[in-house]
């Protein structure tokens, strides 16, 4: 699997770690009450088809990126960088609830393209296979 | 035997093999099977479960019957194919599955007991007497079952493994693919053709078609010729591809060295991770066998092979033949063989309207029903449409019809599709994504149809990379139709089918099929495990299509409702070693050396792994016993005199910039903002959940500057938890952080002695650094940071000087410390010393702490937010009940174990009663206990109390007291002097 990261091209999905659902990128609130805390923390969907998901490019720039992929396809759609993305939210303290920040734009511009190998164009995106029952 | 004029093996090449201890003759180009065939050997192995004596059927990777080992210097290989085995100089083989000889096998007499060891016995058997199951059953059935035999050394071959990038990838190098690929390559592609076998050509090889009047010989060797001369064109033969993955990756694995004399140099398989932009799969099909009663018997081969072995290897397998088909492509073999020289019998054609024209006997209709020749045939007989025949043949060239070779497309959990008029499956179009399939494996076998649409596919691939493509013209050759009468099982005497074989590899027949389905196991799923039948290594290459049509005659089914089982990656079988190639021993992960490793190896210093660092565990002395007398005299060092360590492997982290304070308050649960310049903080940071994370000292170096440390083990962890919070939260930070671990050595001087070493080291005096305190220095003329900080709890010094200067500087250390009566002390004292102060590591923060179990509650600030504030303060993580950070010390000083629980005295020794457990235990030799760390229910409230301290896996049940976990100077006074 490759992950398009903004600032270094497509990579291997060994130079990064997984971390999880981009509900992370919502600080949990100083004053937020149990019911909230705990989905927060803990509660999550558990998707079959498009997902969002962080990624911190270990390997490479240190970039965090939020990856949209396609659990049943394996199809990794794009990424972009989570810094940037955020309209920067301060830093929890003291700060009413945050509500869960969307990223407001596509992704972030590459500081440098990636030079292309040889392969002309990317992968045509591939049909779901058929699935047994 | 060996024919004149013909055959691709090099006649001025001999090679001498040995095969169960005899040796043989054969030439370069052979195959251990040709050569064997050549030397007139029939039997080459004895079937899996009932020991029949077995000789070649196939002459490709997909042979059941014939698997040897081979015995090298390195390795020795069980089942190997004798069959895609070249003869090397030298080569060693055996035989499998035979005691004590291949001729004579005692457990030959497994075939005796068939009524007893069919399909599934094992489910229905060895249950009474239950006494018998360790003592009897086990000990047999492990001896009896597996094929092959492994030496129980380890792999020492040399392997392998290595990515490669293309354009076009086409897999298969017979004519449908060296027009697929000469097509992409000329057309400018970075194309990469990989071929299981040792030479290019696949069906052209043994069919020997004249292609635009040329021999294929020739024709193929103008191709060659021409791949040669294009230099975006890499041609790997040898290279089986073995699995379709995602993004365009394939999995290949090349014979590098296995088809030569071993040499320490010569890697003996390199695995490949090839990603493509396109794909074509060119992987030619399998002809299969007809099943009848005793169709196992050596000497019946496909027809195929016969062919192959005539035209590649020059070799005669018989030199009577019949042959017995269901469609015409036999009847080519049966002419080439009659040119040949060879005596053809008759051609027995199993359908009623074939056409009767051949330069032998042909018999239409024909039905075998009796086979003579139980180490190698000798006779056939049974029934055809004008009455019957009967032979003396020694070989019988089967051909059942073709199987395409649709694996590769089924390798993303597709299923191929039944074509009615072919009896084959095909592919589905784009199972694969960017794949396209042409040629026999498509389920087009004419030679005409491989080489166009091998040429157009790849025409279409170049238009999707965006090439155009430069034209091939398909050579002048025959386009065939392929008329096939399906037949799949004949009956035998008696209607039994109880010996006519299906899987000759796992020894399963048509009457086991049968009898799964009477037993209910109707899937297509459950008759595989139920019979085994395509579970051996060949996974069933020439017995899946026989086993399911055979199933849905039995189930009353079509063919395409029983369907396929699931076809999964590798499709060859490939060695682990080959997979991890560069992973065994030291290769299995990088290794992160200190400065001072070199000396303290010199030293006789054991070295024990702290993640991927190695650090010394002590330095033994002449003289002393036991670690535990070097431990305790080093523990002495820093107590008394001075002692010096290397503490290089701690997370040390860089950071810079006007926010660089508010940073620090946001991810530390204490306050950094008020830390003022040239101070050094205890610091503890929390994780999301609430719980500790980590801790360390980060120091002020600068108004907005800083230098975080963290434990050896969570510097990554630690680091990437800090990206985080930056990138996700405080992205408008005036902000920047950077690992400096590897760019700073760092050497810890501790002792009532250190503050005189490191004074005569400094080229100014160190004037009155206090406590938790860092300054700028210089020594010898190198830039040097020293921080006065303590982890042992004497008076102590780190001193960090850029790395390059660490092992000059800690050599310089070590004499001094060791005029002043003191030295190096390793990581068991470095740990003794801070248990008696009650200093943690992450054997306390384990991920299960939180700081106020820590007795640490305070430092979270309540001035302040930071990561994790609002999750600590949940009802369960300041419960009263949690348990608390407490020292150990028995009531005798006896041994106790990190690990062991903690109970009060009188309870019982049960899960539920147990009140927590010691977490760092050491030797101390100031007070003549062992002493240690633990965790106790409301152990804050409890020091005092007697406790029982319990580690049933090392038998320790002692008394211990409940006391607080710094077990001595409580005030510090030792350290801030």
């Amino acid at each position: 699997m490759k992950i398009p990261c903004p600032l270094c091209g497509p990579r291997d999905r060994r130079e990064f770690y997984y971390y999880g659902s981009p509900d992370y990128l919502s600080p949990v609130a100083a004053d937020a009450d149990l019911d909230a805390l705990d989905n927060q923390l803990f509660l999550r969907d558990n998707i079959a088809g498009q997902v969002q998901d962080l990624w911190y490019h270990e390997g490479g720039c240190a970039a965090w990126l939020k990856v949209t992929r396609n659990t049943i396809s394996h199809a990794v759609l794009g990424a972009e960088l989570v810094m940037g993305a955020q309209a920067a939210p301060k830093a929890a303290a003291n700060a009413a609830p945050n509500p869960a920040a969307k990223p407001v734009s596509a992704a972030a511009k590459p500081a440098v393209k990636p030079a292309p190998r040889t392969v002309a164009k990317p992968a045509a995106q591939p049909k779901t296979p058929k699935k047994d029952a | 035997m060996r024919i004149d004029g013909r055959g691709l093996i090099d006649r001025a090449k001999p090679i001498s093999f040995t095969f169960d201890g005899k040796r043989y003759q054969g030439y370069k180009g052979d195959t251990l099977a040709s050569a064997l065939l050549a030397n007139g050997v029939r039997v080459v192995g004895r079937s899996f479960k009932y020991h029949r004596p077995r000789g070649v059927l196939t002459a490709g990777f997909e042979e059941p019957n014939a698997l040897v080992e081979v015995v090298g210097t390195t390795n020795h290989t069980p089942n190997v194919r004798a069959t895609g085995q070249e003869i090397f100089e030298g080569l060693v083989a055996r035989s499998q599955n035979r005691w004590p000889s291949l001729r004579f096998d005692i457990l030959a007499i497994n075939d005796l007991a068939t009524p007893f060891l069919g399909a599934g016995f094992y489910y229905k058997t060895f249950m009474w007497p239950r006494a018998f199951w360790e003592g009897l059953y086990e000990p047999i059935i492990r001896r009896a079952a597996g094929l092959g035999s492994l030496s129980g050394k380890h792999d020492e071959g040399q392997y392998e493994k290595s990515y490669a990038f293309c354009d076009v990838l086409v897999i298969g190098a017979g004519p449908a693919g060296i027009a697929a690929a000469l097509t992409a390559a000329r057309a400018g592609a970075d194309v990469i053709l990989c071929e299981e076998k040792a030479h290019i050509g696949g069906r052209l090889l043994g069919d020997m078609p004249q292609l635009d009047g040329k021999s294929a010989a020739d024709w193929l060797a103008e191709a060659a010729a021409e791949m040669a001369t294009l230099p975006n064109l890499r041609v790997m033969a040898r290279t089986a591809v073995t699995g379709a993955y995602d993004g365009g990756v394939y999995s290949a694995l090349e014979r590098v060295g296995l088809h030569r004399a071993p040499r320490a140099d010569l890697p003996r398989e390199c695995f490949w991770r090839i990603t493509a932009a396109q794909t074509i799969l060119a992987a030619g099909a399998l002809e299969r066998p007809i099943a009848f009663e005793n169709n196992d018997r050596p000497g019946i081969m496909l027809a195929s092979a016969v062919q192959d072995y005539l035209n590649i290897y020059g070799v005669a397998v018989g030199q009577k033949v019949a042959l017995l088909a269901n469609n015409d492509g036999a009847r080519r073999v049966a002419r080439q063989l009659i040119q040949a020289g060879v005596e053809v019998l008759g051609i027995l054609d199993t359908r009623s309207d074939a056409s009767v024209v051949e330069d032998c006997p042909v018999f239409l209709n024909a039905r075998i029903t009796k086979t003579k020749g139980r180490h190698g045939l000798r006779h056939i007989s049974g029934t055809h449409l004008n009455g019957e025949f009967s032979f003396d043949c020694d070989v019988l060239a089967v051909s059942g019809g073709w199987n395409p070779m649709v694996h590769l497309t089924c390798h993303m959990n597709g299923r191929p599709k039944w074509e009615a008029s072919l009896s084959a499956f095909v592919p589905q179009a784009d199972a694969i994504p960017n794949m396209r399939a042409v040629g026999a494996c498509n389920g087009d076998f004419s030679t005409k149809a491989a080489f166009t649409q091998g040429a157009g596919a790849a025409a279409a691939a170049l238009g999707d990379l965006g090439h155009t493509p430069a034209p091939f013209t398909a050579p002048d050759c025959e386009d065939a139709p392929y008329i096939i009468t399906p037949l799949w099982a004949m009956e035998t005497s008696g209607g039994v089918y109880a010996r006519a074989w299906l899987d000759f590899a796992n020894d399963v027949t048509v009457k086991d099929v049968a009898l799964s389905a009477q037993e209910g196991f109707v899937s297509v799923e459950h008759m595989k495990r139920y019979t085994t039948q395509g579970m051996a290594p060949d996974q069933g290459k020439n017995s899946n299509i026989g086993a399911l049509a055979v199933l849905a005659d039995s189930t009353g089914k079509g063919i395409p409702e029983v369907g396929t089982t699931t076809y999964r990656a590798p499709y060859a079988p490939t060695s682990i070693a080959a997979m991890g190639a560069g992973g065994r021993g030291m290769g299995f992960a990088p290794q992160r050396f200190l400065t001072s490793d070199r000396l303290s190896r010199d030293r006789g210093a054991p070295m024990i792994e702290a993640g991927l660092w190695y650090r010394p565990s002590y330095f033994p002395k002449a003289g002393e016993g036991d670690w535990q007398t070097s431990c305790n005299r080093e523990v002495g060092y820093v107590r008394s005199a001075v002692g010096v360590a290397d503490v290089s492997t701690l997370g040390k982290i860089d950071i810079q910039g006007k926010d660089a304070a508010k940073f620090l308050d946001l991810v530390y649960a204490n306050t950094f903002s008020t830390l003022p310049v040239g101070r050094v903080r205890y610091g503890l940071m929390l994780r999301a959940d609430g719980y500790v994370l980590d801790d360390g000292t980060t120091a002020r170096l600068g108004e907005n500057h800083y230098l975080m440390t963290t434990t050896t083990a969570a510097a990554g962890l630690v680091m990437r938890h800090l990206e985080f919070v930056h990138q996700a939260y405080c992205a408008d930070f005036d902000l920047r952080f950077i690992s400096v671990t590897e760019a700073f050595a760092q050497f810890a001087v501790a002792g009532p002695r250190a503050r005189v070493l490191v004074g005569s080291m400094l080229a100014a005096p160190l004037g009155d650094l206090p406590f938790m305190g860092v300054t700028t220095a210089q020594i010898s003329g190198v830039a040097a940071r020293v921080f006065r900080i303590s982890f042992s709890g004497e008076e102590g010094y780190e001193i960090a000087v850029p790395t390059r200067y660490g092992e000059a500087l800690m050599r310089d250390l070590i004499s001094r410390a060791e005029l002043m009566g003191g030295g190096l002390y390793g990581m068991e004292a470095l740990n003794v010393l801070r248990i008696e102060k009650g200093f943690i590591t992450h054997a306390e923060i384990d991920g299960r702490i939180t700081a106020g179990d820590l007795g640490l509650g305070g430092m979270v600030s309540a001035k302040k937010d930071c990561i994790g504030k609002r999750a600590a303060q949940r009802e369960g993580m300041v419960h009263e009940n949690r348990q608390h950070m407490v020292g150990l010390r028995p009531l005798q000083g006896e041994a106790i174990t990190a690990g062991a629980h903690i109970f009060a005295q009188g309870a019982a020794l049960t899960r539920e009663q147990s009140q927590g457990y010691l977490s760092s235990v050491g030797y101390s030799p100031q007070f003549h206990s062992y002493l240690a760390l633990g965790f106790l229910e409301r152990g804050r409230a409890r020091h005092g109390e007697t406790v029982m301290v319990v580690d049933r896996l090392r038998g320790i049940n002692v008394r211990a007291e409940v006391c607080d976990p710094m077990f001595f100077d409580k005030s510090g006074e030792r350290m801030r002097g």
